[in-house]
């Protein structure tokens, strides 16, 4: 055999090399269940496409809106079912007296999801006025039952929409914020402030830090359910105040803290 | 007999290449609790392989204070070698005092980023990339995106991309854009980018910047200023170094501030501990795995690199007074301020850090922006971005191409 040719066929036996560990990388999956995946992502699309919605829930995928809805209505059943000592809150309409406030998955501990398996519960958030306080309830969605159910004062979630409308209500007939509000309102957009509506609106809770204002340590903010509001009109001019009110007692606690 | 031997180099070398390539398949990490995923459908799992071959695994969840929250994050090199990084990470709070003192919101705890509060994104939200949806609303743009040089030498290159994944929380007039990168060497890279509108505006000059007839910020007496502020982010990260067990921090830095030489000097945090970015010292941690060594036989880990160019303290808020806290993992310990004390935990994350053991190392990392107002902040802020990397050390023998 000349040189060249040993040469040439060892080339070529490399290269067969080559080819057949090219092979094996690039078609012998590594992690099977991975790439049964649907590849999703189109990176030549201008804009991007919406993946299609999941079918069913299980493991950390979050509630579905029936999930919700089933968790709630056993919550509140569970709730109905209870004898309470407490007097209705007069400062509260009768039918905000139990405020549902959201439902979202249960966070399982660590050592359950290492297990690998767990049925689907829901934490079901609600807000006592009758004695200040959150009504949290674990309602197991596979079993139809009430887990838990747990009362504690001084936790403090976000507001629904009732109650910024009703903070919002409590500002617009404050005698001086809601004199403030209306002023500000007109000299922003020209018109008067006849209706909650025509103003936008974002809620945030307030609660009593080491950095709180006189006012809001004198109201108990935390201990009773306070919003802070911050107003703007409809085509996003500033309101320029950050009226706080005691959504438990239904009273005006500051107007620029 | 002789021509057999003349091409023994080309069969071994072919071979061997063979041989190689079986080997890397079949290597890939044992099987663990962590290596199921805990969803199961298209739409809460995001499943990426980038162009370089290297694929990202992860869980997707949305929540009503967290916005969304990101699971079992996991890392598949090219060669098909898995590292597992992270049980869960997500955001744990936005802490934003206004400089006249207030008013001071704790955005995740007291809003939520999650719910009706993110932003249901259109595809021109997303170019190029698909949008996951839950309960009929688009809550996460993912998207691969090129990130430019990997690597550079002579004429040896690498365009490198990554996976992005975001989404968006609408709180009060601000947008924040909670922003993930997976690089393809294994790199992550969390941020949230802030803008929307300006929230406040005051007349006092000392705590704000003069922003003159603009549609946000108009006062009924006296010159407008933009109000200045803070936004303090936090992260939670249960790290999970290939795995639950055998979790350990460890901080790095180096001696030697104002001389000729440094030294370096590693620490193993074995309890609770707080701590401050020490930009003279260099200090960064990382969580290692003891018992998994990768093939050069050094100890898997993922370094947290520190990016805080304001520092925000106040006496009064002891959760300001540190920018890492690295605590054990505790149910109830959900986020660094105003988290719920039900369950016995603390009020917030300095109140986590009670000298108990670590076996199981979660990092608190907070970052702050302070906002000095502009002109141009209206009538939309430009995003402003503020992030940190957490970057693989010696979970592979080799930079991962
Ligand atoms: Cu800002």
């Amino acid at each position: 055999m000349r040189s060249t040719q040993v040469v040439l066929k060892n080339v070529a036996l490399v290269a067969l090399g080559m080819l057949a560990a090219f092979a094996i990388m690039r078609w012998l999956p590594t992690d099977r269940s991975a790439q049964a995946q649907q590849e999703l992502l189109m990176p030549e699309q201008a804009v991007g496409v919406v993946a299609a919605p999941a079918k069913g829930r299980t493991g950390t995928e979050p509630l579905s809106t029936d999930e919700q809805k089933t968790a709630a209505s056993i919550a509140l059943k569970y709730l109905g079912s209870q004898r309470v000592s407490a007097k209705d809150n007069p400062a509260v309409p009768a039918d905000q007296q139990l405020e549902l406030l959201f439902a979202e998955r249960h966070e399982e501990s660590k050592a359950t999801y290492a297990r690998g398996a767990w049925e689907r519960r829901a934490d079901v958030y609600l807000y006592d006025y009758r004695r200040d306080g959150v009504i949290l309830n674990v309602v197991n969605l596979a079993t139809g039952k009430i887990d838990s159910s747990d009362f504690a004062r001084g936790a403090q979630p976000p507001l629904t929409q009732n109650e910024i409308d009703r903070a919002v209500q409590i500002v617009m007939t404050h005698p001086q914020a809601g004199k403030t509000l209306s002023q500000e309102f007109a000299r922003l957009t020209g018109t008067n402030l006849k209706d909650a509506s025509q103003v936008e609106v974002a809620g945030f809770i307030q609660l009593t830090d080491p950095s709180s204002s006189p006012l809001v340590r004198a109201a108990s903010c935390g201990s009773h359910r306070c919003a802070q509001l911050l107003f703007s009109t409809p085509s996003g001019e500033m309101v320029s105040i950050t009226p706080i009110v005691d959504l438990s007692t239904g009273l005006f606690v500051s107007l620029n803290n | 007999m002789r021509k057999l031997r003349m091409l023994m180099p080309g069969l071994l070398v072919a071979l061997g290449l063979v041989a190689v390539a079986l080997i890397s398949r079949t290597m890939a990490t044992p099987a663990a609790a962590t290596d199921r995923l805990p969803c199961a459908s298209a739409a809460f799992t995001i499943n990426e392989r980038l162009p370089n071959g290297a694929r990202w695994t992860m869980c997707w969840e949305e929540r009503f204070r967290e916005g969304v929250v990101l699971r079992s994050i996991k890392y598949t090199s090219p060669a098909g070698e898995a590292v597992f990084v992270l049980s869960q990470a997500n955001l744990a709070q936005i802490f934003v005092p206004y400089d006249p003192g207030t008013p001071r919101f704790h955005d995740l705890s007291d809003y939520g980023l999650g719910d009706s509060h993110l932003n249901n994104m259109t595809p021109a939200d997303c170019p190029g990339g698909v949008l996951l949806q839950n309960n009929g609303r688009n809550i996460i743009c993912k998207t691969i995106v090129p990130v430019g040089y990997g690597y550079k030498y002579y004429d040896t290159q690498k365009q490198a991309s990554a996976l992005q994944v975001f989404s968006v929380s609408h709180i009060g007039a601000y947008n924040y854009i909670n922003h993930w990168l997976f690089y393809d060497d294994g790199t992550i890279e969390p941020a949230v980018g802030a803008t929307g509108q300006l929230q406040m505006c005051t007349s006092n000059p000392q705590h704000g910047w003069r922003i003159d007839g603009q549609q946000r910020c108009t006062l009924s007496s006296g010159q407008p200023y933009g109000t200045s502020h803070m936004h303090n982010y936090y992260w939670r990260l249960d790290f999970d170094i290939n795995g639950i067990s055998n979790n350990v921090v460890e901080q790095i830095e180096f001696s030697g501030n104002q001389t000729e030489q440094r030294q370096l000097v590693q620490s193993t945090m074995l309890s609770e501990q707080k701590v401050q970015v020490s930009p003279t010292t260099f200090r960064s941690w990382r969580v290692k795995n003891t018992a998994a060594l990768n093939s050069d036989g050094h100890q898997r880990s993922y370094e947290l690199i520190p990016d805080n160019y304001h520092n925000f303290r106040n006496t009064n808020e002891p959760w300001t007074q540190n920018d890492l806290y690295v605590t054990q993992y505790n149910p109830c310990e959900l986020w660094a301020t105003h988290n719920p004390t039900s369950g016995g935990c603390g009020d917030d994350v300095s109140d986590f850090v009670n000298d108990q053991t670590i076996t199981d190392p979660v990092l608190w990392y907070g970052l702050s922006f302070h906002h000095l107002t502009r002109d141009e902040d209206d009538p939309y802020m430009s995003s402003h971005w503020n992030s940190y990397l957490l970057v693989p050390r010696d979970a592979f023998a080799a930079q991962q191409r």
